[in-house]
């Protein structure tokens, strides 16, 4: 029997000429693990929204959704928009009825991208409980259930803790046993690891593959990095145009030596063409494919790194945010020469972010010296873009800086259409995707021409594609000779745009390398082939 | 259960207007705040309720004239010692209902006032659950949306003054009313209103021993209350003030209040063994 | 609007409007027990409005703003608590109010003064900070609904002066009633007078926030309320529930609500 299945389900967003979905055609068996990707903006979350009624969004909908054979919508699918507008009643709808059937939306689970936002309550125990408590579950029942669900994802050493004092990747855990919690039978993710770093990301699809082998679930998962799951995966589907394509799964495995992939053929292409003239090697595997294009991309030459003279110097910096808080930064030196990129590498919570705005004058170092000779004309991503809009559209956050920055409506248009915005200029900056959204800040900060430019994971959240349109602007932005200083857990993007490479390490600088010479000595801290670096070798290759 | 004895600990305060029974309360608020949040902190919220108990003291007589016994004028205005002592003991009152108020915060986690008000009112316990989460959370993005237009100098975003900050209020309020939608979606996704009744996930069974504590509280409540309604109602401070006497009553009271002791103690033998 | 949310609105109303009657009545009659008494009758006043919005059966829309909005003006108040007396609180009720009705009004107000003394230290003035800047937010929603704020711009900045002098008028009597015996007329005045200069700024404060905040928060806000009413009170379930609702309308709920 079909877990999931789509029969001619057509929807578009109220008030849009053309539909989002059209005439969808999909069935995704029982047991199934299927990633679905497509470019950003092509449905992927109304996909799967349309699938957990109490998300769908009004609109208009046709054709049927059912699991497990049961239909999602019942009758009146059409009609049902009109419910929003009887503000008043609707709010005053739901009456108890327990004797009702569970209805078949409870077959399915729903988890979204950010771990943050999805969290309800205060404590981990209430939050596992929470929707257990929504659906009348008998005390009893729900304490074998808590306990079940808690065990099975080793969450008890932190059962009692706040839900406020979890690191993004045990949020996101929490989510997924939340949502598991209520026994759904199939799982529907939205892109779960996008805000993950890259070990969180591997622990959250670890438990994800466990649920689905081992407790049967079928799971869906919308994702822009198929490449990490993809070895978990039974199935992948494409969607484009608003229909389901399928998708061959080896198209994201990495290479294995006899399936001699496209990729490591074009590493290899580019490897001989370069101008630089490496002498290309035999490439085997996606990993010696990344190696050449890594030794091929352009650098600043070594004597302007070796400048005597920093843009940015941080001398033996210490700080940490109270008294009785442990050191962030102890001791860490860093020297960022003029006109080169400098990209800051670590675990999580090593200090990244912090180091990134004590450089930018923002905190005061308890011990050392910061020295910015740039310190006038800088400018920050921050981690989350959405802290640098005020404004009501994109075009008057693009705009909103033009006084003090000195640039005008043209320069902000091209800069628009430079990262893919110009279509996007009327919406509101809150409406756009997490990818468009950061494309915009580091539009909106590249606007004002930064001589120092900070970036705190700059290819956060972003598809191979926009991460290439990134990488451009951050080389041209080095060619105009603006210093810029990014940390980034996004190793094949920092390999490809990086001068030099600085890890961070219980507060320290552990090494301070070329970017070139820094991956090769490393084991762990490599860059993996994505649709990233297959599109860079492309580009390079041009 | 221990939502209930603070209940009746600042209602016993409150109405127990009467110089030995407030002294009481007070030392009984003071010991169990050193009980239960240390000496430091204890001494430290006393630093500031000294000033505060004279001020109360001081300001009653100058609000109120009335009493047989003038100390001095000021001005056209006399100065009683019965108001005096009125003022002071309602300034010992207030200290003590301050104490009692952050023993219970204390003590009433937020899963605690949830369990007392989660059967009546779900919505609103749920609320005041996500708030408190929410609080800390935001004034950390405060900060940190200030510090990212601190950092941007080259666009002179990071004015410090009232409007800029008031600005990146605004753009934290944006910000977390977009995650708010989210989070409604998080709550709809697992079942919020699904029109069934809520049930509650509750950690600790109310265990027999808990039973006996409970019974063993509301026989010295009822007491506690007893006494202090004879105390009170009979006690008066104008024109004249009452003479004070030694009266068995006071120790019920006082065992009423030092219950948390009664309920530390069986532990304390258990362990120091 | 149906009948039943009619019903309870006048409650609310008729519930707010009974403290300070009740208040009155003990100061003017000098009774022995007025501390004990004016902290039940808040405590009763704010449990009565809380027990209303939860009967109203609210929806996340009605849920969420009130929550988001009162942890703000929460943080708001931790984060200019450097500066005294100016704080945003009162503005952020008055736009809560406003934009989403008066419950939110209400329901913003005293999450924000509940839960921002969790960081600033419980105490007895609790529960009358809950109800005096419940009462400023719900008092902006009556007044929104009355058209008054739409009509003539400048009564907005009228009523955030107001209301910051009503919110310490409140608080001040937390203190005179219960704390002052025996009450006379001219200490009433000159403890009310003492406080009347905090209250002037906190009453400019206000003006100065709702200056800055009142068009761009009203046009952001309602932009989110249009989002909420997008995304629905699940457009499918509510429509099960709705016949329900139908069905048992019939058999009604205590009329009293």
């Amino acid at each position: 029997m079909d877990a999931l299945s789509f029969q001619g389900f057509s929807y578009a967003y109220p008030g849009a000429d053309a539909p989002v979905l059209r005439a969808v055609d999909w069935r995704v068996p029982a047991g199934a693990f299927v990633i679905l990707v497509g470019a950003t903006g092509s449905g992927k979350t109304t996909l799967l929204r349309c699938a957990k009624p109490e998300l769908a969004v009004a609109g208009e909908r046709s054709g049927e959704v059912r699991a497990f054979g049961r239909s999602l919508y019942g009758e009146g699918a059409n009609d049902a928009s009109e419910d929003a507008e009887d503000v008043e009643d609707a709010a005053a709808a739901p009456a108890a009825d327990a004797a009702r059937e569970a209805p078949a939306s409870q077959l399915i689970g729903y988890v979204a991208q950010n771990p943050e936002t999805q969290i309800v309550c205060d404590t981990v125990w209430h939050e596992l409980a929470f929707g257990l408590e929504n659906a009348g579950t008998p005390p009893a029942l729900m304490r074998r259930r808590v306990a079940e669900v808690a065990h099975f994802f080793g969450i008890e050493p932190w059962f009692g803790r706040e839900t406020a004092n979890l690191s993004g990747g045990q949020k996101q855990l929490l989510n997924l046993a939340s949502a598991l919690a209520l026994r759904p039978r199939v799982l529907l993710l939205d892109e779960p690891t996008g805000q993950l770093d890259p070990v969180a990301a591997k622990n959250f699809l670890h438990a994800l593959f466990r649920v689905n082998r081992e407790c049967g679930i079928t799971v869906v998962m919308a994702t822009h990095a198929p490449e990490s799951a993809a070895a978990y995966a039974t199935a992948a589907v494409r969607l484009e145009e608003g229909r389901i394509a399928p998708a061959r799964l080896e198209e994201f495995l990495p290479q294995s030596a006899s399936g001699g992939g496209d990729m490591a053929c074009r590493g290899e292409t580019l490897a001989a063409e370069d101008a630089t003239g490496t002498t290309a090697t035999p490439a085997r595997g996606g990993e010696e494919a990344v190696a050449h294009v890594l030794a091929s991309s352009p650098r600043a030459p070594a004597a302007v790194v070796r400048s005597s003279s920093p843009a940015l110097e941080l001398r033996e910096v210490s700080f940490r945010y109270e008294r009785d808080l442990p050191w962030v930064l102890a001791g860490m030196c860093l020297r960022a020469a003029p006109g080169t990129v400098h990209a800051i590498v670590g675990g999580n919570g090593c200090g990244k972010s912090t180091a990134l705005r004590v450089a930018a004058g923002v905190l005061k170092p308890e011990r050392g010296r910061v020295r910015n000779a740039l310190r006038d004309a800088q400018a920050l991503v921050p981690q989350d873009p959405r802290a640098l809009f005020a404004c009501d559209t994109v075009r008057e956050e693009l705009m909103e800086w033009a006084g003090p920055a000195r640039y005008g409506e043209d320069e902000a248009r091209a800069m628009a259409a430079r990262f893919g915005l110009e279509s996007l200029l009327e919406r509101h900056p809150s409406d756009l995707s997490g990818g468009q959204q950061q494309l915009l800040a580091e539009a909106k900060v590249l606007l004002t021409r930064p001589r120092l430019l900070l970036l705190d994971e700059p290819a956060k959240g972003l598809d191979a594609a926009s991460k290439l349109a990134v990488a451009r602007s951050l080389r041209a932005e080095r060619e105009r000779g603006a210093t810029i200083v990014m940390v980034s857990h996004d190793l094949s993007f920092v390999s490809f745009v990086a001068d030099e490479v600085t890890m961070l390490f219980d507060g320290e600088d552990a090494c301070t390398e070329p970017a070139a010479a820094f991956f090769e000595g490393n084991l762990f801290f490599r860059p993996e082939p994505d649709g990233f670096t297959r599109l860079w070798a492309q580009e390079g290759a041009r | 259960m221990p939502a209930a004895f603070f209940a009746a600990a600042l209602a016993l305060t409150m109405a127990a207007v009467q110089p030995v029974l407030t002294v009481i309360s007070l030392a009984a608020a003071l010991s169990c705040g050193v009980l239960l949040r240390g000496w430091l902190r204890t001494l430290r919220s006393l630093c500031w309720q000294i000033p505060l108990v004279l001020l109360v003291a001081v300001a009653n007589p100058l609000f109120s004239a009335s009493g047989s016994t003038e100390l001095f004028r000021i001005g056209l205005r006399a100065v009683y010692l019965e108001s005096l002592c009125y003022g002071a003991v309602m300034g010992l009152m207030l200290a003590a209902v301050i104490a009692w108020f952050s023993n219970a915060a204390r003590v009433l986690t937020s899963d605690k006032v949830m369990a007392v008000l989660g059967n009546r009112l779900p919505t609103v316990s749920l609320m005041v659950s996500m708030a408190l989460r929410l609080v800390p959370h935001f004034v950390d993005r405060g900060r940190e949306i200030a510090a990212a237009h601190d950092a941007c100098t080259v666009a002179r975003a990071g004015a410090r003054d009232f409007a800029a900050r008031v600005r990146q209020t605004s753009v934290l309020m944006e910000w977390s009313m977009e995650d708010s939608l989210e989070t409604a979606d998080a709550m709809r996704a697992r079942g919020w209103q699904s029109g069934r009744r809520r049930t509650r996930y509750r950690r600790g069974r109310f265990t027999s021993h808990d039973a006996a504590l409970a019974a063993l509280l509301a026989a010295l409540a009822v007491a506690a209350f007893a006494v202090a309604w004879a105390a009170a109602s009979t006690y008066r401070f104008y024109p004249t003030m009452d003479p004070l006497h030694w009266w068995w009553g006071y120790a019920v009271y006082a065992a009423f209040l030092l219950f948390p002791f009664i309920a530390r103690g069986e532990e304390a033998l258990r362990w120091t063994r | 609007m149906s009948a039943r949310s009619r019903g309870g609105r006048a409650l609310d109303a008729i519930v707010l409007a009974a403290v300070p009657v009740v208040l009155a009545l003990a100061a003017l009659s000098g009774f022995a027990q007025a501390a004990l008494l004016s902290l039940a009758v808040v405590v009763a006043a704010v449990c009565l409005l809380f027990a209303g919005f939860e009967r109203s059966k609210p929806g996340l829309r009605q849920v969420m703003p009130a929550v988001v909005l009162g942890a703000i003006a929460a943080a708001g108040r931790v984060l200019f608590a450097p500066l005294p007396d100016c704080k945003p609180v009162s503005a952020i009720c008055i736009l809560a109010g406003a934009v989403f009705g008066r419950r939110c009004g209400f329901m913003v107000g005293a999450l924000a003064a509940l839960v921002s003394n969790f960081f600033f230290g419980q105490g007895p003035w609790t529960p009358w900070q809950m109800y005096g800047w419940g009462l400023v937010g719900y008092l902006a929603g009556v007044l929104a609904d009355a058209g008054v704020f739409e009509r003539f711009r400048p009564t907005v900045y009228v009523y955030g002066f107001c209301s910051a002098l009503l919110y310490g008028v409140i608080l001040d009597s937390w203190h005179v009633i219960g704390y002052v015996n025996p009450l006379t007329w001219q200490g009433a005045l000159l403890a009310y007078g003492a406080g009347m200069p905090f209250n002037v700024v906190h009453g400019v404060a206000t003006v100065a926030f709702l200056l800055v905040i009142w068009a761009p928060w009203r046009r952001k806000l309602e932009r989110i309320r249009a989002k909420y009413a997008l995304v629905g009170e699940g457009q499918y379930p509510v429509r099960a529930t709705m016949r329900l609702e139908q069905k048992s309308a019939g058999r009604g709920r205590s009329p009293r609500c």
